[in-house]
């Protein structure tokens, strides 16, 4: 047995010569090395070959760029025409073009739908210099452990003495004026803010200037800066505003600066800052307060733990000096990203998710699509490399269809974007900086980064699988091309498979997202939500500055409401349920000792008028309401909600029992059912309610909500009420006039959001898999054409076409379902901390889901079967 | 005269070649015989592209030949010089010639 040429060099001149030569060549060197083997021996004849086969790397490599070069003219010429020819061949496959079009579309624009968002809540940085370094400070109470709580202003400025890690802390309390020129009576949301404030957050004024060290000093002069869209809405952007004075809660104020657009605190927009006030209520002063929102500025060089270690060391520092006032309490800096983004985050988590299994469907099926085009058109492509075509002229071609079809499909997912992110604005109530979410140049990026790789993926794949043709078995027989399809048949069934068990994922979610949401809507917040309009109405201490006064202007109040026709009852309270307002109040029996500090109960507080709780519809339990009787001359009273009764006095009757709030002992005169203030989804909390004749000493608060229930349409006597209070007094701002059911609906903003976002997904997803499936089905039948001929000729029916080709479709729905049964029960632990009362394999979400899945799979299923009956056997033979 | 119809200094060596060896030029044989007359040890890559280059310049013509008559026989392609190779040898050669007249070089035998 002769030895034989070296196989590695003979393989490497194999694929690297030029192909014109290359048998050639190979003939050349066996014949020289044979000569070589019989004068020479083995050894030589292969180092020879060796030596042969390397050195001629160079040339073969020059050859391919020189061939390259010559073609460049060609180049242009050639792009056109496959241009021409690519948009030709798309028009008329327009079935494969229309189905690849839809599922790019779907699945690029929910991609950049999301994106979109993504960009509005997370990325897109707000307007502060160095976000990074921002923190806001907060109490945090033993008792009470992750519950963040503002601090006392003596408190903050013992931080800002002591402390070495932050640049600058500003105090913040919040303010609310009211003002009465240049538009109609409203009320402000405000803050007053130390100087260091704006350079904390790092902005610079739009117009005029922020405020200086000495006005921060009580006694100056009242100075204040407008909040953008307040200068815009009712000052008319006029830049002359600058030095004119402003009245405000009966105050002039001078107006020294306009902030800059687009700036936005923690919490919310404020529609304009003064400087620190001139007078501190005793409140504010003492160190039990809680109207400091301070923010501060870490010094560059230290981390936030460095920061929360020495706030620690602070506090603890002040508990000493202050062990009753300070009892249990820390202090904690939280970075201030984090409190604006914080609750955003996880909706757009649960999004991210939904559209990876989205994406992952819509390119299975673009797969799909492109594998059984590059199948059919095997024995085109036989036959153009027969006449002389190369393969780089194949797969450019191919190329360029394919980043044809990813363009087309770009722009549909961008046209699909703008249409999805103008619907996304209804739903995205709620979360927070969602409101500026848009298509814009940073967004549109995106879309086209996206969509060029999507067409370089899809167009390299099927090109480089259509390049090695094998020629002569493609043009021997046609259906030779159909075995390479007997392998891709399976790569295709796999793929939808694969398909319907992702969608059965995105579906199962969304079926239990809905279920719990359905629950959520059902829970009881124990107010009425229907027919009820609430409007802010806001006379200030200082045109009623006796507590009597403010008494008999509420009666006034609720007394005309109460006249218009149509309305059943209207009340007063000093915070609307779910309308996120609040006030804390410490609480102890009164037949017991005062507790140990930090130790005592907490409730919230609220006045109400006589009517309120028939208004809202809160039921009382045992005991009385309210009474004419329950005046300021009379011994002063209470009503507790359950909890607290439950709370405070186990197993007892709190009735005739006694509370002690602000030092002052008030009787407990009836129980009334829960109130959810905060949410549904929050928990219930000790709440006491107080006759308005009979105030809490200590603040006064003379802003309340009323709420009116309507026989009928709410909004309808909206006009109406605040005629009548304006009837009254005319300068009393009235603000946030909404129904109550919008306040509950916000209040389920965020589920509701998570909801239909992944309801219209799981649609899209649904689409797409019932496309895929029947897209892979077409393609069965349309290359089994010539053996269901033979069957039709040998006797079969068109039912039993029928039936074989529902078999094929139906083993590959099962196998999808149950597939996607198993990764449901995998993936939807992920959603348990967010859905509400309802288990995560909740098995008639289950059942229901993958029924609707199936029988739309089966439907899709349906079309090509019927082609596969109208299959004659004269047609079959001549198929190929 | 065109840049195109000049000949390289390898490219010569190969048309004298296969001028030399008839009908029986091909590429191991014009390999072997610029090795043996020259002692040039060329890699067969370099007699092909060279070869190519001819053949794209019009100076030699390539022909694929039968089968040879035993089993798993292969077919040669083998070349001729044209009219034009034998003219752009001469005109090289002239070249030379010219260039070289008076100067104290002899021509090796």
């Amino acid at each position: 047995m002769s030895p034989l040429p070296p196989t590695l060099a003979r393989y490497a001149i194999t694929h690297l010569a030029p192909s014109r030569e290359v048998d050639f060549l190979l003939g050349d060197l066996d014949e020289a090395f044979e000569q070589r083997l019989a004068a020479h021996g083995g050894a030589a004849a292969r180092r020879w070959y060796w030596r042969q086969a390397v050195l001629s790397l160079p040339t073969f490599f020059q050859q391919r760029r020189h061939r390259h070069h010559s073609s460049k003219e060609h180049v242009m010429r050639h792009l056109w025409s496959d241009l021409r020819f690519g948009l030709r061949h798309l028009r008329r496959e327009s079935l494969f073009t229309g189905a690849a079009f839809v599922t790019l579309t779907l699945g690029v624009g929910a991609t950049v739908t999301l994106f979109s968002v993504v960009n509005a809540v997370l990325i897109q940085p707000p307007v502060f210099d160095d976000p990074e370094a921002i923190v806001r400070l907060y109490e945090t109470r033993e008792s009470r452990p992750g519950v963040l709580s503002n601090m006392a202003w003596p408190d903050v400025v013992d931080v800002r003495d002591r402390s070495t890690t932050l640049a600058d802390v500003s105090e913040k309390q919040y303010w609310a004026p009211t003002i009465l020129d240049r538009g109609d009576p409203a009320r402000l949301l405000g803050a007053s803010v130390t100087s260091g404030f704006f350079d904390i957050l790092g902005v610079q004024p739009a117009l005029g200037r922020f405020f200086t060290a000495d006005e921060d000093e009580l006694g100056h002069e009242p100075v204040v800066v407008l909040g953008h869209h307040v200068w815009v809405d009712r000052f008319g952007a006029d830049s002359t505003v600058i030095g004119t004075t402003v009245n405000l809660s009966d105050s002039p104020y001078t107006v020294i600066g306009v902030a800059p657009a687009g700036f936005e605190d923690a919490e919310r927009q404020f529609d304009l800052w003064r400087s620190r006030p001139s007078h501190f209520s005793m409140d504010v002063q003492s160190r039990t307060g809680h109207s400091m929102r301070p923010v501060a500025r870490i010094k560059p060089g230290y981390t936030l733990d460095q920061v929360n270690a020495e706030l620690a060391s602070i506090s603890a520092g002040l508990l000493e000096e202050y062990p009753t006032e300070k009892a249990g309490d820390g202090i904690v800096a939280v970075p201030l990203m984090e409190v604006i983004v914080g609750s955003g985050r996880r909706a757009i988590l649960t999004l991210f998710g939904a559209v990876t299994v989205l994406l992952l469907i819509a390119c299975a099926n673009v797969a799909n699509l492109l594998l059984s085009r590059a199948a059919v058109r095997q024995r085109e492509f036989a036959v153009r490399t027969a006449l002389g075509a190369g393969p780089r002229r194949l797969i450019s071609q191919l190329l360029t269809e394919n980043i044809l079809l990813a363009t087309m499909g770009g722009l549909g997912g961008i046209a699909f974007a703008f249409i999805a992110v103008r619907l996304l604005g209804t739903f995205t109530t709620g979360i927070p900086r969602a409101d500026r979410v848009q298509i814009d140049a940073m967004v549109l990026l995106f879309a086209l980064t996206a969509t060029g790789v999507v067409g370089l993926l899809f167009g390299l794949m099927p090109a480089l699988h259509a390049s090695r043709t094998d020629l002569v078995a493609d043009l021997k027989d046609g259906m030779r091309g159909a075995s390479s399809g007997v392998r891709g048949l399976t790569l295709k069934n796999g793929l939808v498979v694969a398909e319907i068990a992702l969608a059965l994922v995105l579906l199962t979610s969304a079926g239990l997202l809905t279920r719990s949401l359905v629950n959520i809507r059902d829970i009881d917040p124990g107010v009425r939500v229907d027919n009820v309009l609430t409007m802010n109405v806001d006379p200030s201490t200082q045109r009623y500055p006796a507590h009597s006064d403010l008494t008999r202007y509420w009666d006034e109040v609720v007394m005309r409401v109460q006249a218009i026709p149509g309305v059943v009852h209207a009340g007063a309270v000093s915070f609307l349920p779910l309308s996120g307002g609040f006030e804390g109040q410490g609480i102890r029996r009164a037949d017991q000792p005062p507790p140990a500090p930090g130790q005592g109960l907490g409730a919230e507080a609220r006045a109400v008028t006589l009517d309120y709780f028939s208004t809202l519809g809160i039921e009382l339990q045992r005991g009385r309401l309210f009474t004419t009787a329950d005046d300021s001359a009379s011994a002063p009273v209470l009503v507790i909600n359950e909890a607290l009764a439950g709370a405070m006095f186990p197993g007892e009757d709190p009735l005739g029992k006694s509370i002690v709030v602000q030092r002052v002992p008030r009787e407990i005169v009836g129980i009334v059912s829960d109130v959810r203030q905060f949410g549904v989804l929050t928990d219930t909390r000790s709440e006491i309610y107080a006759p308005h004749a009979q105030p809490f000493v200590f603040w006064i608060r003379s802003t309340m909500d009323l709420a009116i229930h309507v026989d009928g349409d709410a909004m309808a006597v909206a006009a109406t009420v605040q005629r009548k209070v304006w009837e009254i007094d005319p300068q009393v701002p009235i603000s946030e006039v909404r129904t109550m059911a919008l306040w509950a609906a916000d209040d389920i903003a965020a589920p509701r959001f998570r909801t239909y976002v992944l309801g219209l997904f799981s649609t899209v997803a649904l689409t797409l898999a019932a496309v895929g499936i029947a897209g892979v089905l077409m393609y069965a039948v349309s290359h089994r054409t010539r053996e269901f001929g033979v069957r039709v000729a040998i006797g079969a029916k068109q039912s039993d076409l029928l039936a074989l080709t529902l078999r094929h479709g139906i083993k590959l729905i099962a196998a999808g379902l149950a597939l996607g049964l198993i990764g449901s029960f995998v993936a939807t632990r992920a959603l348990r901390s967010i859905l509400f009362d309802i288990e995560p394999t909740d098995p008639l979400t289950l059942a229901a889901v993958t029924g609707l899945l199936g029988l739309i799979a089966i439907t899709a299923v349906f079309i090509p079967a019927l082609r596969a009956t109208r299959v004659s056997p004269l047609e079959a033979m001549r198929a190929d | 005269m065109s840049k195109g119809s000049f000949l390289g200094e390898f490219e010569q060596v190969v048309l004298l070649a296969v001028l030399r060896l008839d009908d029986n030029a091909y590429g191991v044989t014009i390999r072997d015989e610029i090795d043996t007359r020259t002692g040039r040890d060329a890699v067969i890559g370099a007699v092909y592209a060279a070869l190519a280059r001819l053949e794209q310049k019009g100076f030699v013509r390539g022909s694929v030949s039968n089968p040879e008559p035993v089993r798993g026989g292969r077919s040669r392609k083998l070349f001729r010089v044209t009219g034009q190779g034998t003219r752009a040898l001469q005109r090289s050669m002239q070249m030379v010639a010219r260039m070289a007249e008076g100067l104290p070089l002899e021509f090796p035998s």
